[in-house]
């Protein structure tokens, strides 16, 4: 066996460390060494975007990436979107708008769209169909996610910025 | 899918990684984004015993404009490259266009040097810096040397690049002020992959239009290629639609075709000849 790594994240805002395998996935390492079981993996092969998460802010396919490239990283999961039991302007859009089907691509559509809505706050609907490019739903229920997405960039700003 | 085991390195300046290249050889592969890379371990269709990860070495990320040069570093991503005041900012209708290559989440973390090394017959990169005449910086052991993209890329996936060597950047002349660049490409509607795909630099020095341009074609044989016989046919000529249309008839000259699950060499055929026709008419009304 190939020698362990200590790898540093900080996973939504708390400062982690883990000791893994250099070949471990990061969303391994999230969903079974931290025990972030938000994050999913859909197809596994860096197609769906089910296991999109935050990467020092961008938002990354974390099936396909090694948890010892994020060594030192800020890493942001569905599970950081809420605080103190306040859902995220785009959670709350998503369950107003009727955006969550089966629910499989919600975690990494949210963590997506809160990626989109920090660099871009009132989104037109060509730019989250160009974001959401790729991220797949299984349920086909695109419309209402780019429904959501667009509703929370009009939500009011000391709300809807995404944080 | 879970990759097999290897050895991991991360070198903590350029010429360390050189030298691990180097000594490992074809045992060892370059991680810089791993947008290619992640895929095949996990298929298991490689197993390299180490794994040389260039992440952490930052002078390796940056996009720098020097006069007419732009140099992009081995770790900038693809969004950055589009991001950039130095080609992004200078291409905006490819900033705008983005959706025509790859995805965006992919292109957040795999690097526009990657893509290049990756060599996938149908990358949308590779059309792109040939029309943009790009040079590698390659780096062996005791050597280094600058090779054209035009002379790197070999055939699908096989490049000039020796398993001890390592491609540290990328340098593009920015060409003449009001040139225009255009890319169109068909995808394949299933997996969403370029099929064809068609870049076009357009010289606008003297508007009325002299027709000098580059044209390079992507997806249609086993790598991207040049389109001499649409430059030649457009040079001295006014870009009218039917120069245009002439022009784009000729984009399959010389090329090797490929045929496939995915799409017959005669199809491939006619995507060249309309993506050129469309890049082309797309470049001219910029």
């Amino acid at each position: 066996m190939t020698e362990l790594r200590d790898v540093s994240l900080t996973v939504n805002g708390t400062a982690r460390r883990v000791r893994v395998e250099p070949r471990r996935l990061l969303v391994h390492c999230l969903r079974y060494d931290l025990g972030l079981t938000g994050t999913h993996v859909g197809c596994d092969t860096a197609d769906c975007g089910a296991c999109v998460v935050l990467l020092d802010g961008r938002a990354v396919k974390s099936c396909n990436l090694l948890a010892v490239q994020a060594d030192g990283a800020a890493v942001s999961t569905v599970e950081g979107l809420a605080h103190d039991g306040e859902l995220h302007p785009i959670q709350r859009a998503f369950c107003e708008k009727h955006a969550v089907q089966c629910g499989f691509c919600t975690p990494g559509m949210l963590m997506l769209a809160s990626a989109l809505l920090q660099r871009s706050p009132h989104p037109d609907e060509a730019e989250i169909r160009r974001a959401l490019y790729g991220n797949l739903c299984r349920c086909t229920g695109y419309e209402h996610i780019v429904d959501a997405i667009r509703y929370a960039g009009e939500l009011p700003v000391e709300t809807g910025t995404a944080r | 899918m879970i990759p097999p085991e290897f050895d991991y390195e991360r070198p903590s300046s350029v010429e360390a990684a050189v030298a691990a290249v180097a000594s490992y050889g074809a045992d060892a592969r370059v991680l810089a984004g791993g947008q290619s890379l992640l895929p095949l371990l996990k298929a298991r269709a490689i197993a390299p015993k180490v794994l040389v990860d260039i992440g952490g070495l930052d002078e390796l990320r940056r996009i720098e404009r020097d006069g007419d040069s732009v140099t992009i570093g081995a770790l900038a991503t693809q969004a950055e490259v589009l991001e950039s005041a130095a080609i992004g900012g200078r291409f905006p209708r490819l900033r705008a266009g983005a959706p025509l290559l790859g995805d965006p989440v992919i292109r957040n973390r795999g690097t526009f040097v990657g893509a290049l090394a990756f060599a996938d017959p149908a990358a949308d990169w590779t059309a792109l810096a040939l029309v943009l005449d790009a040079r590698l910086r390659v780096r062996g052991a005791t050597h280094d040397r600058t090779v054209p993209i035009g002379e790197f890329l070999l055939g699908a996936f096989t490049t000039t690049l020796a398993p001890t060597e390592v491609i540290t950047h990328v340098t593009i002349l920015l060409p003449a002020g009001n040139s225009t660049l255009a890319y169109w490409k068909v995808r394949h509607p299933g997996s969403g992959m370029t099929l064809v795909g068609a870049a076009v630099l357009l010289d606008r020095e003297g508007d009325s239009g002299d027709g000098a341009c580059r044209v390079a074609i992507t997806g249609a044989g086993p790598r991207a290629v040049r389109v001499t016989a649409v430059e030649d046919a457009l040079r001295g000529e006014r870009l009218s639609p039917e120069a245009i249309e002439h022009a784009a008839d000729r984009a399959a000259d010389g090329l090797e075709l490929l045929s496939d699950e995915f799409a017959s060499s005669a199809y491939r055929e006619r995507l060249a000849r309309a993506c050129v026709r469309r890049a082309l008419s797309e470049a001219r009304a910029a």
